[in-house]
């Protein structure tokens, strides 16, 4: 039983609707039929009794002259055509007192004369007073009434005329009522069916429309959702009344949220400091398009660890999920790397546990810039003052020692030790070096204006090279050139580049070891005098680099840290830059661009 | 009251008197003739008899009427009281009444190629096993009119030559008072067999051969005159002329052969009483039996 009621269980609305009302309607249909139907049959039997009375009354009647003619000719004639009239009929005849037959219906069989064969409906026939109705069956079974009624003249019994009146058209036509019924009932259960369908039709197109719109609301489909409209005041009407109200309002909702979504997005999207999260594991789980400045594809940062791209000096912090401010250095695919300072603090979910961290990380790197630069102005002016005192104080004392030193060693008053001659050239040596620090010194603290004139650049490098090559400090170590024959002349002034040629090249001689070389070339790029000098040397660690333009900023053994100070100084003041890469145990480049005209 | 007046009282009693002599005999001649005729011939022969009744008064120029009864007898007595003038009867009949009160003959049809003469059948049922007459003993008889020779005399003098009457041979016997009928009771096997005018049976084998298939013909008696056309002995000899002239020139005229071919009649002709011994014959013979005619057929039971 539930194996045949579970498929039905997975029937529509409609489907369950219109079986009820198919099977109603056949139910109803066939009952009242059966219950019409039997008294029905009661009516026709009764009928059919009231009809063979009537033809039984007709053939005593129309008797009476032909028994009394003994007329078997009329007789049969009259009980033939009455047979013939009804279609009920089965047989007529009339009996003669004594039961012989006078005349029948089927002379062949029920020869004139001749007695009837016995039976005990015949007997009760002859004797009958009056209308008798006997029910026998006809050979087929079928009921057969045998009506019977007297013959009678001036209460002389004249004879008895009897017919047989069959059942069997009352059967045909409950069959044919039996058949009818069973087909209206049929067709009025189809239509009960076609009915239960056109009105579930009715009822479950406004809950599909309004199932469909609750799928739409559901999957955020807003603009597919449809207002289910309906006229029907049932319940399915207030039902998508009510749904509509509710549907429009969350529409409403959805769309504020929507609305502050976009605002708050576009916030941290626009905003111009780095917004990230990172997960537990911490790795990026967001980055806004601040990033995007970095070179990246935001798609990059995704599920990567934060370490790759954010540097800390100290802790690591950029990982914890805890809240926190620190300094950092953001790498950049594609130009120099940010300095941030980003503040952390901790990512909750709606239960308030801990899922991850939220960090902004500001861009420093300008303001940082800034204070190196006005770290190094300080810096120069505090030499510019120490130099004024300096100039005298130091240079004019060095220059009678340095003179002293000469005279002594050059020309003797009494012949000196050998060791005393290489004492005097160590103090010889020394002052000069004195010297040459205080006269970078001065150079960088009370820089002379350049003196612009049009030089060539190849020049100049050709002859700070002839001179390095006998410079000791070079320490032979060989410098090829790339010249650029199409350089031409340049606005310069030449004692300062040849100033900034010497402290690059001299730079980089000394980085390299022995079989270390080094390349100095010149071109010509965008309105601007290249000049490049790459080193395969021990390379300048990355801490020290984004302060190696400062003074008394030195990676070498015995050196002031005033080269690159003066280098950057000239530059500037020809109104061109100086750049620097190095990578640590590899080598370093130094790329100076030089204005070629004036304006 | 003055001699003129007198005189004119004695004219318009002698004008009356002229009226009541002379107009009754126009108004005679212009009542409807009246034929009458029995279904003995054939039961559902109506329109037929209607057509040469008709007729015969179109070419006499006088209304006639169709008188049908059930009975030789009943025409009989209506040819006798003067209440029909003309009529198509059986031979026995005219016998009787021609000798009874002098009816007369008219003419006679010709059915048969040999003459104005007919035969009566013994007919049975198709299937019945009766191939002579003497095998009806104890059987079921339909006689069609007591009055009619075929049907009623012919038989029962060939039961008078055996010795036998109609209630000692058969078991049963009655009477339909119509040789179609009897053809009907022979098919649906209410009698075993019966006697027919030839004329009737031949004229049901053409029409209704249905019928007739059902049964078959085991005797035929010789010829004798057929059913004539008879007269009141007292009608004027000029209409009796011309009544006969109409019907001995039916033959000659379209219409007349039109329904001359309907009855399945050759024509019209004049026959002589002598054409009818044989059935006086018959007749003698007949009454001679010791039973006398009876229409009771109750007595006939054994």
């Amino acid at each position: 039983m539930t194996g045949f009621i579970k498929p039905l269980r997975r029937w529509g609305l409609g489907q369950k609707l219109s079986a009820t009302l198919c099977i109603l309607v056949f139910g109803v249909a066939l009952l009242i039929s059966f219950f019409v139907m039997g008294h029905e049959e009661q009516a026709l039997d009764a009928e059919l009794r009231h009809r063979g009375s009537n033809i039984v009354r007709t053939l005593a009647r129309l008797s009476v002259e032909p028994v009394l003619q003994y007329d078997s000719w009329g007789l049969y004639k009259v009980a033939r055509d009455i047979v013939r009239s009804e279609n009920v009929m089965v047989y007529a005849m009339v009996l003669d007192p004594r039961g012989d037959v006078f005349s029948h219906s089927d002379p062949a069989r029920f020869p004139i004369g001749e007695p009837l064969p016995p039976d005990p409906l015949t007997s009760a026939a002859l004797t009958a007073e009056g209308l008798l109705i006997q029910v026998g069956r006809d050979p087929d079974g079928e009921t057969l009434y045998h009506v019977t009624l007297p013959i009678v003249l001036d209460r002389q019994r004249l004879g008895v005329a009897r017919i047989g009146v069959t059942r069997r058209h009352l059967e045909g036509s409950l069959a044919r009522l039996k058949r009818d019924v069973f087909v209206i009932s049929a067709l009025l259960a189809a239509l009960g069916m076609a009915l239960g369908l056109v009105i579930s039709r009715r009822m479950t197109r406004s809950l599909e429309r309004l199932s469909a719109s609750v799928r739409a609301l559901s999957q955020g489909r807003l603009d597919e959702w449809i207002l289910v409209e309906t006229k029907e005041k049932d319940e399915i009407g207030l039902l998508a009344d009510s749904f509509n109200q509710m549907a429009e309002s969350l529409r409403e909702r959805i769309r504020e949220i929507q609305a502050t979504k976009r605002y708050l997005e576009n916030l941290l999207e626009n905003a111009n400091d780095f917004i990230y999260t990172l997960a537990l594991d911490g790795t990026f789980t967001y980055v806004n398009r601040k990033f995007v400045e970095l070179g990246y594809e935001k798609g990059e940062f995704i599920g990567r660890p934060a370490s790759a791209f954010l540097f800390t000096s100290g802790d690591g912090r950029a990982e914890g999920s805890g809240r926190g401010a620190f300094e950092a250095r953001l790498h950049a695919k594609e130009g120099a790397e940010r300095v941030v300072v980003v503040t952390t603090s901790p990512l909750r979910d709606n239960e308030g546990a801990v899922v991850g961290t939220l960090g902004l990380a500001k861009d420093i790197t300008e303001r940082k810039e800034l204070e190196r630069r006005l770290l190094r102005s300080e810096k120069l002016a505090t030499i510019g003052e120490m130099a004024g005192a300096m100039a005298h104080e130091i240079r004019n004392p060095l220059g009678s020692i340095y003179t002293a030193v000469n005279l002594l060693s050059e020309a003797p008053e009494r012949p000196i030790r050998e060791e005393q001659l290489v004492l005097l050239k160590t103090m010889r040596d020394e002052t000069r070096r004195l010297n040459r620090i205080l006269t970078d010194f001065l150079r960088l603290a009370r820089p002379r204006s350049p003196l612009f004139q049009s030089h060539d650049v190849n020049g100049l490098v050709e002859e700070v090279l002839e001179a390095l090559r006998h410079d000791e400090a070079a320490r032979g170590n060989a410098v090829y050139k790339e010249l650029d024959p199409r350089l031409g002349l340049i606005e310069v002034d030449a004692d300062q580049v040849k100033q900034v040629l010497w402290n690059v090249v001299l730079n980089s001689l000394q980085a390299v070891g022995k079989d270390g070389n080094v390349v100095v070339g010149t071109a010509r790029e965008d309105g601007t005098a290249k000049i490049r000098v790459r080193d395969n040397g021990r390379g300048i660690p990355g801490e020290e680099l984004s302060r190696i333009f400062e003074p008394f900023q030195t990676t070498k053994r015995g050196g002031m840290g005033l080269g690159l100070a003066i280098v950057h100084r000239i530059v500037e003041a020809h109104g061109g830059r100086v750049a620097i890469e190095s990578e640590e145990g590899k080598g370093t480049l130094v790329e100076i661009h030089l204005p070629i005209r004036r304006s | 009251m003055g001699v003129p007046s007198i005189l004119c009282f004695t004219s318009v009693i002698a004008f009356c008197g002229f009226l009541v002599v002379v107009l009754p005999g126009s108004v005679a001649a212009t009542e409807p003739l009246r034929i009458a005729i029995t279904p003995v011939l054939v039961e559902h022969y109506l329109d037929v008899n209607r057509q040469w009744v008709a007729y015969v008064g179109e070419k006499l120029g006088r209304p006639t009427e169709l008188v049908q009864r059930r009975s030789y007898k009943e025409i009989s007595d209506l040819l006798q009281q003067g209440q029909v003038e003309v009529a198509f009867v059986c031979g026995l009949p005219y016998v009787i009444d021609h000798a009874k009160f002098g009816e007369e003959l008219l003419v006679a049809p010709q059915v048969y190629e040999e003459g104005p003469v007919y035969y009566s059948y013994v007919i049975v049922p198709s299937d019945s096993r009766v191939e002579r007459f003497e095998q009806l003993r104890g059987k079921r008889y339909a006689f069609s009119d007591p009055l009619s020779n075929s049907g009623y005399l012919v038989p029962t003098y060939m039961l008078a030559r055996m010795g036998e009457t109609p209630s000692g041979f058969f078991k049963r016997y009655i009477f339909t008072y119509s040789h179609s009928a009897n053809v009907e009771a022979v098919a649906v096997k209410l009698v075993d067999g019966a006697s027919v005018d030839s004329y009737v049976y031949d004229y049901l084998a053409a029409t209704n051969p249905a019928l007739t298939s059902r049964t078959k013909i085991i005797h035929r008696s010789p010829p004798h005159g057929i059913t004539p056309v008879v007269i009141r002995k007292e009608t004027g000899r000029r209409l009796k002329e011309q009544i006969r002239k109409v019907f001995l020139g039916m033959h000659e005229d379209p219409k007349g052969r039109e329904i001359l071919k309907n009855m399945m009649i050759r024509r019209f002709v004049v026959v002589p009483d002598s054409l009818f011994n044989s059935i006086r014959e018959m007749r003698r013979v007949v009454e001679r039996q010791p039973v006398p005619l009876t229409l009771q057929p109750a007595a006939t039971r054994k």
